[in-house]
């Protein structure tokens, strides 16, 4: 019991925020409809938290709610231990970086840097210091002068971040931030954001719309849908166990093969029938069948099996169909294949023999790395 | 005890306002003080027993049939020769990239915004009889006996009307035509089209809908003539807004004069429509930017050539009006034979001024600037704030309402304002709340544009950096909006310098402003004076013009 006290103590000591808020407004995207947003989450202290899910699934209005831009209709917003669901922006001590930066036109690099210290009225010696600290930081230093709309899309994401560190938030959030970029830029900034967060040990909530970007970046993530969250975990909890079907899919690709599970498992090996009428043991005891574990293991499921998961011709093939498709990335192939109703994608590195459009192949998985996911209730 | 209680002392409710509320009790009030005095023009020009029957009777008679008929033909030869003159340069901006451009973009607003009266005595000390451009004529075509004679009559008025409106159409034809996307006529041409095909079946049709916009614009701006036709039309030509001033103030025929402001207001309904139909399908077109080929002498002799010629004829168009002005208000008399002088200046303070003017010249220079500023800041004010409040709101239905000023003509508007409060209100109260109307739309549109390009997102990241809503606005809204209120505001203030009608309507002798002076002047054949003023009230509009220049339209930072 005290234990168990010590430990919830713990995780409460660590929360940097707590979120349990709703909110419903009217999505104008489209034609206008009533669009409910309902969640309950928190996130830790030094964390990078992302929310991702599609566009319109409510993340930036969930942002936009945390930074203080939007007002809850009920629940309540939690940080550091004090309730701010009331509190205005300006006092909230939250940074944020919008999308598109949102940098002052009518200020230089170093004045857009210094707004949020000027209104902390710090004295300007100070100011002049932490200015000249973050321009170092941000390697800004030659730009200090510029106006921000001579800068490139990478400048001013840098002067952006400088600025909403600048008053040292309790938590930064970030809309979306890389989205303007392109690829090569998206990628280094990525990286360095990671950096700066780890050294400077600040928390953040960072949203988008890329599973890769929230893959790469996130100690911990949230998957989000239709105004709710689906799934919280890390980042290889949530694409190696997703609990539903859209989780899987909006994370990296998945092969979602429709299979009927067998009765009882015997000795923690649950026998599924494949479309083939090809039956396969999956160890329960292991990852494969832990989002059923504890269920009633009867009836119609759907075993993910990614695409780096499938084997083209194994020595004991579960499938054999066409290759239907070939898509060259050269890092790796992409094989589609027909088979017993169903379009399989694999991806196969360099090197792979018997590989070509037409060919008949045989495909296998390993039992260990599938996962068997609920069909009901998630349909898309 | 949890932080909670001292947290809520600063709770969001009254404290942070990200959503726009205030009262729209400003708006509804402007649409009272714009729409009344229409109301009543309608009420004396309809309403009144036996008045179908007179409208009816008035629609068969010689003076309508002939005013409309001149009015039509004028506005409609002003159109098509502004267009025509403008043409040339349109191209050139559109298809070249030259030094100096930006600055003739600046440049070319500033026919538009001069005073009418001021046109008009340009025209008069450029082109009349003495003036000199018929000395130029005679000293190059020396004994032939050639000389432009027709400055007071149909000629003279379309001249002056060019002079005020190609300008604009340049402008506005060139950058749509520096929008169009060369890959459309690069298309056009792999499909097999040659320059002129591509020209008729690409170009063209792309520039229709702002060459039928700017022609509609330009004969309605030219339809509605004032300054020019009083002045340059003599007995014989009139248009109606002249007609109903000569009803109101030579023949005091009050019913008579609503009457055909009621008329003029239906056959402007029509125009109305084509203008906005047309102005809307302009700003369908794709904004497409593009770096544009220099134009240089190497590349392009024969353009570069015609480029140089064209540009020298306008330059010489356009300012030789004005620096004879300048000339003839430093010569004895005005004369352009005369000597070197300061007299014309300094009779501005002689009691001969007085004499002709009504007022001491200080008193006159003090209205101008006075009601200028007044109704600028009022139009403003109420602009920015009427702009604020609809500011996450696309331009609807609420927007047009205020836009009415632009259907129905200012003098209508400032007689139906005489009939309304005429004798019970003093004149500079009038006055301010005539040339409200007059600069309203305009103003408005600046700063509506301008707040809702800026958006709400500045203003939430000072929110997160620490700013209440009274510091967002104080360092971060105002600062962005600058060049747009400073742009409104010379706008409003070089529209209420250069107003005559509502001057003469409204002011009645007793608040008399600088166009009025110089309307005057000319009256009472006191030319050197007339420049000496007409001088003094250019440097103003300059003054004025630099103002405007802080900012141009989709140019906002706040972008």
């Amino acid at each position: 019991m005290t234990k168990e006290k010590t430990a919830s103590r713990e995780v409460a000591e660590k929360d940097m925020i707590r979120i349990e808020c709703k909110k419903s407004y009217l999505r104008t995207a489209g034609s206008a409809q009533e669009f409910t947003l309902q969640t309950r989450f928190t996130v830790q202290k030094g964390e990078f938290f992302s929310l991702v899910g599609p566009s319109g699934c409510g993340k930036t209005t969930l942002l936009r709610l945390i930074a203080g831009l939007e007002r809850p209709d009920q629940g309540r917003i939690i940080l550091n231990d004090v309730e701010i669901t009331d509190l205005p922006p300006s006092r909230r001590k939250i940074g944020f970086v919008f999308q598109d930066y949102a940098l002052f036109p009518h200020l230089t690099v170093e004045e857009n840097i210094a707004y949020g210290l000027k209104i902390l009225k710090l004295p300007s010696a100070e100011i002049r210091l932490k200015v000249a600290e973050l321009l170092e930081l941000f390697a800004l230093q030659d730009l200090a002068t510029r106006e921000v709309n001579q800068l490139s899309g990478g400048e001013r994401q840098r002067v952006a971040l400088a600025r909403a560190l600048a008053p040292q938030p309790l938590i930064l959030l970030l809309d979306e931030p890389f989205a303007a970029l392109d690829y090569e830029l998206r990628h280094r900034l990525r990286r360095e954001l990671k950096e700066l967060q780890k050294n400077l040990g600040f928390t953040a909530i960072f949203v988008t719309h890329q599973q890769e970007e929230a893959l790469s970046l996130s100690d911990r993530l949230a998957v989000m849908r239709s105004g709710r969250i689906i799934q919280i975990g890390t980042a290889q909890e949530v694409y190696d166990q997703p609990q539903t079907r859209f989780v899987a899919e909006f994370l990296g690709e998945a092969n979602l093969i429709p299979c009927l599970a067998q009765s009882t498992p015997v000795n923690g090996c649950l026998w599924i029938e494949l479309p083939n009428q090809r039956r396969v043991c999956l160890n329960l005891n292991g990852d494969a069948g832990r989002a059923v574990r504890g269920k009633l293991l009867q009836g119609d499921f759907d075993l993910l099996i990614r695409p780096e998961d499938l084997v083209i011709n194994p020595q004991t093939a579960v499938f054999e169909g066409t290759i239907n498709r070939l898509e060259y990335y050269g890092h790796y192939t992409r094989v589609e294949i027909k088979t017993a109703g169903l379009l399989l994608h694999a991806m196969v590195g360099k090197g792979v023999p018997g590989i070509s459009q037409g060919r008949t192949v045989g495909v296998g998985f390993d039992p260990d790395r599938a996962r068997l996911l609920p069909r009901e209730g998630d349909h898309r | 005890m949890r932080r909670r209680t001292q947290i809520t002392l600063h709770r969001l409710q009254g404290d942070f306002r990200l959503k726009g509320k205030g009262s729209f009790a400003p708006y509804y009030a402007l649409l009272i003080l714009f729409y009344w005095p229409v109301m009543v023009i309608i009420a004396k020009a309809f309403l009144r027993r036996g008045a179908l029957a007179e409208f009816l009777l008035f629609l068969k008679s010689p003076v309508f049939l002939n005013t409309l008929a001149f009015s039509c033909q004028e506005a409609f030869v002003s159109s098509v020769c502004s267009l025509l003159v403008a043409l040339p340069g349109a191209y050139l901006w559109g298809k070249y990239d030259f030094p100096g451009k930006r600055y003739l973009r600046s440049f070319l607003i500033l026919p538009f915004m001069l005073p009418g009266i001021l046109v008009v005595l340009s025209m008069v000390v450029f082109y009349g009889q003495n003036g000199a451009f018929n000395r130029m004529l005679a000293y190059l075509f020396p004994g032939s006996g050639v000389r432009f004679t027709s400055l007071y009559g149909f000629w003279g008025i379309i001249l002056a009307h060019v002079f005020y409106n190609f300008s604009f159409c340049l402008r506005l034809l060139g950058e749509s035509w520096e929008r169009i996307d060369p890959r459309l006529q690069e298309a056009s041409a792999t499909l097999g089209a040659g320059r002129v095909r591509t020209f008729f079946r690409v170009t063209l049709p792309l520039l229709t809908p702002t060459i039928a916009y700017l022609l509609i614009l330009v004969f309605l701006y030219s339809f509605l003539s004032f300054t020019v036709v009083l002045v340059l039309g003599g007995f014989l030509y009139k248009t109606f807004e002249v007609l109903i001033y000569i009803e109101y103030n030579s023949r005091l025929n009050f019913d008579r004069a609503a009457l055909i402001a009621g008329g003029q207001m239906l056959i402007l309904g029509g125009f109305l429509y084509l203008q906005t139909f047309f102005g809307r399908k302009m700003q369908k077109q794709a904004v497409f930017r593009r770096i544009l080929p220099s134009l240089t002498w190497k590349k392009n002799p024969l353009v570069t050539t015609l480029a140089l010629c064209y540009s020298l004829l306008m330059v010489f168009f356009f300012t030789a009006p004005l620096l004879s002005v300048l000339v003839r208000s430093f010569r004895e008399r005005g004369l352009p034979e005369g000597g070197f002088t300061l007299r014309n200046y300094q009779q501005l303070f002689s009691d001969g001024f007085r004499f002709a003017v009504g007022e001491r010249f200080f008193v006159v220079l003090a209205n101008s600037l006075a009601l200028a500023s007044a109704v600028a800041a009022l139009a403003v004010i109420i602009g920015y704030y009427l702009a604020r409040l609809g500011r996450d709101q696309a331009w609807g239905k609420k927007d047009l309402w205020l836009q009415l000023p632009l259907g129905v003509s200012f003098l209508t508007f400032a007689f139906g304002l005489f009939l309304l409060a005429g004798r019970k209100a003093p004149s500079w109260l009038l006055l301010v709340w005539a040339q409200l109307f007059l600069v309203f739309p305009l103003v408005y549109s600046i700063l509506r544009t301008a707040r809702r390009e800026l958006g709400e997102e500045l203003l939430e990241a000072a929110a997160a950096l620490g700013a209440s809503p009274y510091q967002a606005v104080w360092t971060v809204e105002l600062p962005i909006m600058r060049r747009p209120l400073q742009t409104a505001f010379a706008y409003a203030m070089a529209s209420s310098l250069g107003d005559l009608s509502a001057a003469l309507v409204l002011g009645q002798g007793e608040i008399i402003t600088l166009p009025v002076a110089i309307y005057r002047l000319i009256g009472h054949y006191r030319f050197a004076q007339a420049t000496a003023l007409g001088v003094i009230f250019l440097l103003l509009s300059f003054l004025v013009f630099l103002l405007i220049e802080g900012y141009s339209p989709g140019q906002a930072d706040g972008g």
